[in-house]
């Protein structure tokens, strides 16, 4: 009796065993295709029919970008840029093909070279509907919910603001302001004209409740701190002036009191005009014009594009290639 | 009252598969027809000696558990798939076959339906409510765009905290308290799949230990303190730990 209840456990266990090869044996050859781990190369989205002479560009150390060219027309002429581009997707590395317009903002298409993303799903950035809202659109680019690009490698604003070999201000005028109105009820403001990639112009004023300016009541004598020294307008001046020359705050150097000893003939507080100005190259580096500093919830400079629905990870991989290919591109194009 | 349905596969699920309602409701529905197979299957094989029996039942409810996961995830419904969502899938199937063998295992099935029945429902809502707290939609239909909307809702920590309060409302519905469940079976495979925090300039090998240890520490520790703090039946044990590891995790992402 004992033996025969081992016999039918082994005789059950074998028939589970073979059924569960079976069913898993099943499984694979029905979901092959569909989760194939190969690099599948895209077939609905081709690359632009117009043929281009293709000059090569220097990608050396630049993370994220395989190649880049720019793009001539049989005739000869100059037509735009294409990067290569690879990012990280939910499956492995997404490489797409961004091709830009001569103005190397102006995204003219973009397509998926290789992935490994989900059938049927993460796969869908390779389908013309997520595509083709790319084409005509101005990088960087970005979707619901997800942060806005950011083109300098660190988070830090002050490292990011202080100008370096590697720094490329965009041409632009770029305003910002203070987050709050300081003690005296005085909302400071900054303007700074980026041309050829330089600082030509910083304009530092702040106005009151009243909408008086302080350069205006300096002028007038409405505003007077000492007697002989010189006005705030004439100090302010100073401040860009230092500013425009060495195209940096670096030449301030900011005591305790937020003061600073370095600018002759300036006394009034500067922490607050060293604050905007680097703010102001912060924007000038990403391009945002006339954006005001403090909180942004949505850059001007930004366009806003739909993600993929359930295949966030995958969408955010290709915003990211793009935006990263739109910054080495800007970048050659502004350092030429 | 003793817990009678698979409530650490449906922690584990709870955890990963709400970040939608689709996902919530396909999974919750695998899991119940995985739990009454491998019910049917110790039934059938009932009279059979116990270690063969539940050998017979490991692999019948693995085997079917993997290819239902696998077929309905990439052909019928298709979801995110990669190698660690499909491990995590088994180990639901693990947890499965782990309830079904333990001897508080209810030969009644009604029982255990009910019960399953009643966390399946709060499986959908919870995957509801992240879905809509995250995309402001609802199976995929857009509802809302309200200001307080964000991803974040469909983040690890969130599913912790929500899986946490999920399990503490199933259990107070069908009035039972978890007696002797070690939360570390749901906790441990999730950190390992999705480390709370990463370390830049150290090597891979230490950034993953220390990326595990450190959380999977904190909690062993904080759930020394548990035992001691006065709290309703509904959450003790596995949902207030899953909760306390959701708090956790906020913290370490912070880094």
């Amino acid at each position: 009796m004992k033996k025969d209840n081992r016999i039918t456990g082994l005789i059950a266990l074998a028939v589970v065993t073979i059924l569960a090869f079976v069913i898993i044996f099943a499984t694979k050859e029905v979901t092959k295709d569909g989760n194939d781990g190969a690099t599948t190369t895209t077939t609905e989205n081709t690359t632009p029919a117009i043929e281009y002479d293709l000059e090569d560009i220097d990608v050396a150390g630049a993370e994220g970008i395989q190649a880049a060219a720019k793009l001539s027309d049989k005739a000869g002429e100059f037509v735009g840029y294409v990067v290569t581009a690879s990012q990280a997707g939910y499956g492995g590395d997404i490489i797409m093909d961004v091709y830009f317009d001569t103005d190397a903002t102006t995204i003219t298409s973009v397509v998926v070279k290789e992935h490994k993303e989900t059938a049927n799903l993460g796969s869908k950035i390779e389908e013309p509907e997520f595509l083709n809202q790319f084409n005509g659109i101005t990088a960087p680019v970005y979707f619901e919910g997800m942060e806005l690009p950011e083109e300098s490698e660190t988070e830090d604003p002050v490292e990011a603001s202080n100008p370096t070999d590697s720094t490329v201000l965009v041409d632009g005028i770029y305003k910002v302001e203070a987050d709050a109105v300081d003690d005296k009820g005085y909302l400071y403001m900054l303007t700074m004209v980026v041309e050829n990639g330089a600082i030509t112009s910083v304009v530092w004023d702040s106005m009151n409740q009243a909408g008086e300016y302080k350069s205006y009541l300096s002028s007038v004598g409405k505003y007077v701190m000492v007697e002989g020294n010189p006005t705030w307008k004439e100090q302010a001046d100073a401040l860009a002036a230092n500013v425009i020359e060495n195209q940096s705050t670096e030449g301030i150097v900011l005591n305790d009191q937020g003061k600073s000893d370095s600018v002759a003939g300036v006394s009034i507080t500067v922490s607050n005009f060293v604050d905007l100005v680097e703010k102001g190259l912060v924007l000038a580096s990403n391009g945002a014009t006339t954006e005001t500093a403090g909180a942004v919830t949505e850059s001007p400079a930004a366009t806003k594009v739909d993600a993929v629905t359930y295949a966030t990870i995958s969408s955010k991989g290709m915003i990211n290639g793009i935006n990263n290919a739109y910054n080495f591109i800007k970048g050659y194009a502004s350092g030429k | 009252m003793k817990i009678k349905y698979p409530i650490e596969a449906f922690a584990l699920a709870m955890i990963l598969f709400s970040k939608n309602m689709k996902e919530a409701l396909i999974t919750g529905i695998l899991i119940v027809f995985l739990t009454t197979l491998g019910w049917v299957v110790k039934d059938c094989l009932g009279h059979i000696k116990l270690g063969l029996l539940r050998i017979s039942v490991f692999i019948s409810v693995m085997s079917v558990g993997y290819a239902v996961f696998q077929i309905v995830f990439i052909k019928i419904v298709p979801m995110e798939m990669n190698t660690t969502i499909m491990l995590l899938q088994l180990m639901i199937g693990l947890l499965i076959v782990k309830h079904l063998l333990t001897k508080d295992a209810e030969e009644n099935v009604n029982v255990m339906l009910y019960e399953s029945a009643i966390a399946f429902a709060c499986f959908i809502v919870i995957g509801m409510i992240r879905e809509f707290c995250a995309i402001g939609s609802i199976f995929g239909f857009k509802i809302a765009d309200l200001s307080f909307m964000t991803e974040n809702f469909q983040s690890i920590m969130i599913g912790f905290l929500f899986a946490g309060a999920a399990l503490a409302l199933v259990n107070a519905i069908i009035k039972k308290r978890v007696y002797s469940l070690n939360s570390l079976l749901v906790i441990v495979p999730v950190v390992l799949a999705f480390r709370p925090f990463e370390l830049n300039d150290v090597g891979d090998i230490i950034n993953f230990v220390i990326g595990i240890f450190i959380p999977i520490f904190i909690i062993v520790s904080i759930r020394y303190k548990l035992i001691f703090s006065s709290l309703g039946n509904a959450f003790k044990k596995l949902p207030i730990e899953l909760i306390s590891i959701g708090i956790v995790y906020m913290i370490l992402t912070a880094f």
